[in-house]
């Protein structure tokens, strides 16, 4: 009965250290889980339109020397 | 001996089989970097994903544009595109018929490397941000959280498992830049300084036609831009900058593969950039760098 004891408690602790390692830490990331849920809202940009106007510039984009 | 095996090897199997079956539908994102880097960058952004309607669409697009190859993780409707430029990972691809509720237009989101998510999604929501996601433990890409910051714009924390992106001069068809278009700016700026001690860089301040754009860094490192919102209909987003040797050229490219030019290297200064919407409603921006003053 001790040995039936021993057995399954060495096949729980492999049991447990798999699901640990392995798929039970495997978030789902995009569907059901976490995901990206409720931050919709209107898009950033709008109709897509053409923006800036002729004649004039706008300063976007990175700077001459990041480093 | 043969009494123990006949004892534990149902329970065993029972067990993994259940393992498996629970494991099947789900997605594991691999790690920031393709080897672990194991430094921290904190207040640089490392990651970028594209989120779309039309994965095919985008993979088409972006893979014509900028030679980008595309690897997917996961089965059946639980597919994560990482997006390969020269076999390295620089960003993914979720399609929005995945996630919980329906995306009305595509969009990118910009990942921004924190010390502690959860700190910096408490800071978010007490100055006046929302929270989306909470800090979520992702095995191998390490901890993310997604909000919008105080004035609007979608941003992703993140604390990566296997470190930050090493720092290195940018490579065309890379992310290499990305700047806040922000509704009010000194609130943004005080925000985020705040949030990952960014410094405002005065040497990179830039005003031109009563434009002005700001420069935040940490130490000597330039790592995000910002400025005021110029025109009307646009809200408040974090923009990435895909490196481009010849803007003009791209953006006729862009426009030959569906793309729509939001603003012309023409509205820009040296006609260096400019503001491009993929064909599912992805926005980004292109320049050329170096930056050249002709």
């Amino acid at each position: 009965m001790k040995s039936r004891i021993k057995v399954l408690l060495f096949a729980a602790a492999i049991i447990i250290s798999t699901a640990t390692a392995g798929c039970a830490g495997s978030t789902v990331y995009v569907s059901g889980g976490v995901g990206y849920g409720g931050y919709y809202g209107p898009h950033p940009w709008g109709g897509y339109g053409g923006y800036g106007y002729p004649g004039s510039v706008v300063v976007i984009g990175a700077p001459p020397r990041l480093y | 001996m043969n009494n123990r095996i006949r004892i534990s090897f149902p329970v065993f199997a029972v067990v993994v089989v259940g393992l498996f079956s629970g494991c099947t539908s789900r997605v594991v994102v691999p790690p920031l970097t393709s080897a672990p880097t194991n430094v921290e960058h904190v207040g640089k952004f490392v990651w970028y994903d594209l989120l779309t309607d039309d994965v095919d669409a985008a993979r088409a697009f972006y893979g014509e544009m900028f030679g980008w190859e595309f690897d997917d993780y996961g089965k059946d409707n639980h597919i994560y595109t990482i997006i390969l430029q020269n076999g390295v990972p620089i960003g993914g691809i979720v399609a929005s018929d995945q996630l919980k509720q329906d995306v009305e237009q595509s969009r990118w989101l910009s990942y921004l490397s924190v010390e502690n998510v959860d700190a910096a999604v408490a800071k978010t929501v007490v100055a006046g941000g929302k929270s989306f996601a909470n800090g979520t433990d992702f095995p191998e890409r390490g901890r993310v959280g997604i909000v919008k910051d105080p004035q609007g714009a979608l941003i992703a924390y993140v604390r990566s498992d296997s470190g930050d992106p090493d720092d290195a001069e940018p490579k065309p068809s890379q992310f290499f830049w990305t700047e806040l278009w922000t509704s009010d700016l000194n609130a943004a700026e005080a925000f985020y300084t705040d949030l990952v001690s960014y410094e405002r860089d005065a040497e990179a301040d830039n005003a031109v036609d009563g434009s002005v754009y700001r420069v935040l860094k940490i130490g000597d490192r330039r790592r995000a831009g910002m400025l005021q919102i110029p025109f009307d209909g646009v809200l408040p987003n974090w923009l990435p900058y895909i490196m481009t040797p010849d803007p003009t050229a791209a953006a006729k490219r862009a426009e030959s593969l569906g793309g729509r030019i939001l603003l012309a290297p023409e509205g820009t200064l040296h006609s260096g950039s400019a503001i491009i919407a993929d064909p599912t409603g992805g926005v980004f921006g292109i320049q050329r760098w170096p930056v050249q003053n002709n």
